[in-house]
C-alpha cells in the first residue's frame, strides 16, 4: 500500500512580522455538526472552569501545587518522585490521540481542541458585538470612527475578560484557586503569580482572538504527522465528486441529470464557513480541521435545492471510492493499525494503574 | 535578506516554549529550589528557570532555521 500524503502548499505569500495576514471572516453555520461542537465546547469548559472549585476531604480535588511540591487529586498525593506516572499519562494521552486519529481522523481538533474551543467562544463574542460576516467585513474596511471605536473596544474589552477569567482558572490549578482570588482582589498577588496570569491572558487573547486558525495552520505538530495514523478507512471529511461534478448553478425546478450536471451547485458556502479558509472540493488538506461547518452550509443548500443531503460528509477514502456507507465503515474500524495502537495503549494502562495501586504514599 | 514572517517567528517562539515545559518538568522532579543555595521563592527560581529553558529553546529553533536558509551562489570563478 502506497503511502497516503496529503498536500502541503507551501506558503508563498510573505507576510510581514508588524501584519498579520487578511482576517479570515468565516460566515455563521447552523446545522447538526455545529450544534455537536457547541455541545462540546459546554461540556469541556463546564469541566475546565468548574474543576479547580471542587473540593475533597477540604482540600482542592485537582491541585498540581507547584509551591508546595506536591499534586493532590481526588485525595490521592503525589510527590516530585512521581513523576513517573506524568510520563504514563502523557504517553496514554498520545496514544489515545493515535488511536483516535487513525479510527476518527481530526475529530479532537474540530471538537475538543482548546484552541478551536477558545476560538470559537471568541468568534461568538465576535458576531455579537460586530454582527455577522457582511457586517464585519464592512467595519474592518471602514476608515476609524467613533462608532468603529466603539465597537471595536467592546469586542476586544469582552475578549480580554474571557482571556483574563481563563487564566486566572489555569492558574487555579497550580495554586489554590480560592487563595489566588482572595489575593488578586486584595492586589496581595506577588510577582511571579501576577506575571503568570497577565501571561496566560495574553497568550489566550493573541491565540484566540488574533491568531485563530493560524495556530492550525503553522503552530500545531498534530496537523503534519496526520498523515503518519490516516489510512484509507479513517473518517475523514470528503466532497463526493462524483456525485457532486460537474457543478454548476442551477434553477431548482430543473433536472440536474439531465443537464449533465452533478449536485454541486457550485455555491461557495462551503468555502465560506471554512475557518481555515481551505476548499474542501479539493479533496483532503492539511488546513482542514475537521470542524464539519462546511458540511453543516451544504446540507443547508442541498435542503433548499431538494436534493438529498451528505454532498460533503464523514466518509472513509475506500468507501468513497467504493460508495459504502456508515455500516460498512463500522466494520472496517478493527483492523492492523487500530488493533496495534489499542494494545499499546491498554499495555501501559495497565502497567500504569498495577504501578498505582502498588505504590506506597509517602 | 528575508522579512522575517509570523510563521517563522512562532517556528521559534513555540518549539521554545514547548522544550521550556519539558525541561521545567524536569527540573521540577530533581530539584527542590530551596535545598539549592539560592534565597529566592520557589516560585521565583521556576518562573526564572522557565524563562531561561524558552530563551535557550528560541535559540535552539532560530538557529535551525538560520542553517536552514539556502546556500547563496557562489561566485564564479
Amino acid at each position: 500500500m502506497g503511502r497516503r500524503v496529503i498536500p502541503i502548499e507551501p506558503t508563498t505569500e510573505e507576510v510581514a512580522l508588524h501584519e498579520i495576514r487578511r482576517t479570515i471572516h468565516a460566515r455563521a453555520v447552523h446545522g447538526r455538526f455545529a450544534k455537536w461542537r457547541w455541545m462540546l465546547v459546554f461540556a469541556t469548559q463546564i469541566v475546565f472552569y468548574g474543576l479547580p472549585w471542587l473540593t475533597v476531604n477540604g482540600r482542592q480535588a485537582v491541585l498540581f501545587d507547584l509551591g508546595a511540591r506536591e499534586f493532590d487529586l481526588f485525595g490521592a498525593v503525589f510527590g516530585p518522585q512521581d513523576t513517573i506516572y506524568l510520563a504514563a499519562l502523557l504517553i496514554v494521552a498520545a496514544l489515545s490521540l493515535f488511536l483516535f486519529t487513525a479510527i476518527a481522523g481530526r475529530l479532537w481538533c474540530g471538537y475538543a481542541c482548546p484552541q478551536t474551543v477558545y476560538t470559537e467562544i471568541f468568534l461568538w463574542i465576535e458576531r455579537k458585538i460586530e454582527g455577522d460576516r457582511l457586517a464585519r467585513v464592512r467595519l474592518d474596511a471602514a476608515p476609524m470612527s467613533l462608532d468603529k471605536l466603539v465597537v471595536k473596544a467592546l469586542k476586544h474589552t469582552a475578549w480580554l475578560s474571557v482571556a483574563l477569567w481563563t487564566s486566572y482558572t489555569f492558574v487555579g490549578y497550580f495554586t489554590p484557586i480560592r487563595d489566588l482570588g482572595v489575593r488578586a482582589i486584595t492586589l496581595q498577588l506577588g510577582p511571579w503569580a501576577a506575571s503568570w496570569l497577565l501571561f496566560y491572558a495574553l497568550a489566550t487573547y493573541g491565540n484566540a482572538g488574533w491568531l485563530r486558525e493560524q495556530v492550525c495552520k503553522s503552530m500545531c505538530p498534530y496537523a503534519r504527522f496526520q498523515n503518519v495514523m490516516f489510512d484509507r478507512d479513517t473518517l475523514v471529511i470528503a466532497y463526493d465528486a462524483a456525485r457532486g461534478e460537474p457543478r454548476g448553478g442551477r434553477a431548482k425546478a430543473v433536472d440536474a441529470r439531465a443537464n449533465g450536471l452533478g449536485d454541486c451547485v457550485d455555491c461557495g458556502i462551503c468555502v465560506q464557513v471554512c475557518p481555515t479558509g481551505i476548499d474542501i472540493r479539493k479533496g483532503l488538506q492539511y488546513e482542514c480541521i475537521g470542524c464539519a461547518a462546511c458540511i453543516d452550509g451544504c446540507n443547508q443548500v442541498m435542503d433548499s435545492m431538494g436534493y438529498r443531503r451528505g454532498l460533503i460528509r464523514y466518509t472513509t477514502e475506500n468507501a468513497l471510492a467504493a460508495g459504502d456507507g456508515a455500516t460498512a465503515i463500522c466494520k472496517r474500524v478493527p483492523r492492523p493499525r487500530t488493533a496495534l495502537y489499542g494494545a499499546a495503549l491498554l499495555t501501559i494502562i495497565a502497567i500504569a494503574i498495577t504501578s498505582l495501586a502498588m505504590r506506597n504514599p509517602l | 535578506m528575508k522579512r522575517l514572517t509570523l510563521e517563522r517567528a512562532m517556528w521559534v517562539v513555540w518549539p521554545g516554549f514547548l522544550t521550556a515545559i519539558a525541561a521545567e518538568i524536569v527540573l521540577f522532579t530533581i530539584f527542590d529550589p530551596l535545598d539549592l543555595d539560592i534565597r529566592s521563592s520557589r516560585e521565583a527560581v521556576y518562573t526564572a528557570s522557565f524563562v531561561a529553558f524558552w530563551v535557550l529553546g528560541m535559540f535552539s529553533s532560530a538557529l535551525t532555521l538560520f542553517l536552514q536558509r539556502p546556500q547563496a551562489e557562489s561566485p564564479p570563478p
